[in-house]
């Protein structure tokens, strides 16, 4: 694979959210230190999903790229161009660029409002249909794209009425409405049925083909990051310890965090129990990072060295982990 | 029915961090199981948690905690102690991993593998997640709108499946080996129960279905030595 073009850039972007100060208040001033330094560059045309434990910063980094959150530090562009700028008509021009689908169907839409309301929205919040035939007609496109037709069945209805597999492509609907580049998926098949979750796979990735699309996909499933991804990014507490190509990376993972993620998996054929986990302890919170490699009082290879904390470092082609043993270990 | 529960059989519920009471130390929590079953003296009592606790990997001085001072895999662990507290022969875990993380679930899937081995108890573990039961489980069944539809030996429904819903919730999972090949997927959803029809329930939904399907519903049989298949075609399937 060569390195395409990048749409989003990421440099040492660091988000810190102050505990909140309780009735106790024993945490007064102590930050989250939920994104750590992530430095990280979105291909265009490209699946980058980013993968890892609950608490890793995965979301908080993803909703970065939405521009939801403001950094405490670093920056992001898109294209080229500043996407924290503070022209606010240069906002709004990026911002239509850069859609989200969330882990919610449920949540994620407004029950008051049609199916129709629902999609068209981000066209009226845009202002970017001149008129109401316009805009149905548009509606009723996205709506055949995501393969709820005849869409004229579905746009009159309320987000109740479907079932949980239409609800996730009705919010694919509307992120695609507007033509964007980048659409953010959060945990988009999470909490659906097995049964439906292939579905939904299957249509991001002909959506993807078809409109020209780039991802950034966020899972703790490493089967679903593996077959969706073109790159896999691996986080913990706040940085990306592993990025390369998806399968490179789950065949030759070169992290001692990725190989214990990894040797936790249950296999999918029972012929092949495996018993023999690659780590001890459990996540440490992320107020207080461990100094040096945040991994190493987890893992099973630490020594010495690993009190300074290592950088990304190329273990292949395309290949980065970071980690002093690089390929040693493998 | 008040003599079985919790002495012969328990559960572990889904949400462990949900099961707990917050506002109790979780000491007093499985206490209150173990003396609303049967009559023992606060001493043993407390011995007995201790020893659950080991057991389940937790330090037996963290029953003082409240709930909110353990993790969720911690949690999890308490709520697997709290079930085993009056040595029940059957334990009904109910998506015991599905709110855990990977490794976590890991950790969890393994103290109960090994429970169930050191304490020769029987276990039913409900989950739509088929590696979770592709690593524990002996014997499967399959369900589908409210029936079972494949039963038998984990190994030969894993290898061979013969039910059309079994066949294609294999084959819509991503595996971590292996080609990326297209996913198949079950198109349309589950059937209304509340209009049951004559019909094998998942016969809207089944690409092997014909005109009999619509009209008789297959009787779960056996077909083979381990395994029984609700489906009027399984032979059919079998040899494909």
């Amino acid at each position: 694979m060569s390195a395409a073009e990048p749409l989003v850039v990421i440099r040492n972007i660091k988000k810190l959210f102050p505990v909140r100060r309780g009735l106790f208040d024993r945490s007064k001033g102590k930050l989250i230190h939920a994104v750590d330094g992530v430095d990280v560059e979105i291909r265009k045309g490209e699946v980058l999903s980013l993968v890892g434990e609950s608490g890793c910063g995965k979301t908080t980094l993803a909703r970065l790229i939405l521009h939801l959150l403001d950094p405490t530090e670093g920056n992001i562009t898109f294209d080229g161009r500043d996407l924290f700028s503070r022209n606010r008509a240069e906002m709004r021009k990026l911002r239509q660029q850069v859609q989200a689908v969330f882990q919610d169907p449920y949540a994620s839409l407004d029950p008051k409002k049609t199916i129709l309301q629902v999609v068209s929205e981000p066209l009226v919040v845009n202002g970017l249909s001149k008129d109401q035939l316009n805009l149905s007609k548009l509606v009723r496109e996205s709506l055949t794209a995501v393969g709820l037709s005849p869409p004229e069945l579905y746009m009159g209805k309320f987000p109740y009425e479907l079932s949980g597999g239409q609800r996730q492509r009705v919010a694919i609907a509307r992120a695609i409405v507007i033509n964007p580049r980048l659409i953010v998926a959060d945990e988009p098949v999470s909490m659906l049925d097995v049964s439906i979750r292939a579905e939904i796979l299957m249509l991001m990735l002909d959506l993807k083909r078809d409109l020209n699309l780039t991802y950034v996909f966020i899972t703790h499933d490493l089967a679903v990051a593996r077959y969706v991804s073109d790159r896999m990014a691996v986080m913990y507490l706040g940085k990306i310890v592993e990025i390369g190509p998806a399968e490179e990376v789950c065949a030759r993972p070169v992290h001692p965090y990725t190989r214990a993620l990894l040797s936790a998996l249950p296999s999918a054929d029972p012929r092949t129990r495996h018993r023999g986990i690659q780590v001890k302890g459990e996540v440490p919170n992320a107020i207080q990072i461990p100094t040096g490699c945040r991994f190493r009082p987890r893992c099973l290879y630490a020594f010495e060295k690993c009190m300074t904390e290592p950088s990304l470092v190329k273990v292949g082609h395309d290949h980065y982990a970071a980690c002093y043993l690089g390929q040693e270990i493998t | 029915m008040k003599g079985i529960r919790w002495k012969k059989m328990s559960i572990i519920f889904q949400g462990a961090l949900n099961s707990l009471n917050p506002v109790l130390p979780v000491k007093e929590q499985i206490a209150e199981a173990i003396e609303a079953h049967e009559k023992t003296e606060q001493k043993n009592v407390a011995e007995r948690i201790s020893t659950l606790f080991t057991a389940v990997g937790l330090e037996p001085t963290r029953q003082e905690n409240y709930p909110h001072e353990f993790s969720g895999g911690m949690k999890q662990r308490v709520m697997i102690a709290m079930a085993l507290a009056c040595n029940p022969e059957l334990v009904i875990a109910d998506e015991p991993t599905t709110a855990l993380d990977v490794i976590v679930q890991y950790q969890i899937l393994d103290l109960i593998r090994s429970l169930r081995d050191k304490l020769q108890i029987s276990m039913i573990l409900i989950t739509h997640d088929l590696s979770v039961i592709a690593e524990l489980c002996d014997v499967v069944a399959v369900m589908y709108a409210g029936k079972i539809v494949e039963y038998g030996n984990i190994f030969e429904i894993f290898e061979k499946p013969k039910h059309p819903y079994t066949r294609a919730l294999l084959k819509s999972i991503p595996k971590m080996e292996g080609s990326r090949t297209r996913l198949l997927f079950i198109s349309g959803s589950v059937p209304d129960l509340t209009r049951p029809t004559p019909a094998c329930r998942f016969y809207a939904r089944c690409s092997y279905a014909q005109k009999i399907c619509s009209e008789v519903e297959p009787n779960l049989e056996q077909v083979a030595g381990n395994v029984s298949v609700a489906c009027h075609f399984w032979r059919q399937i079998d040899k494909e």
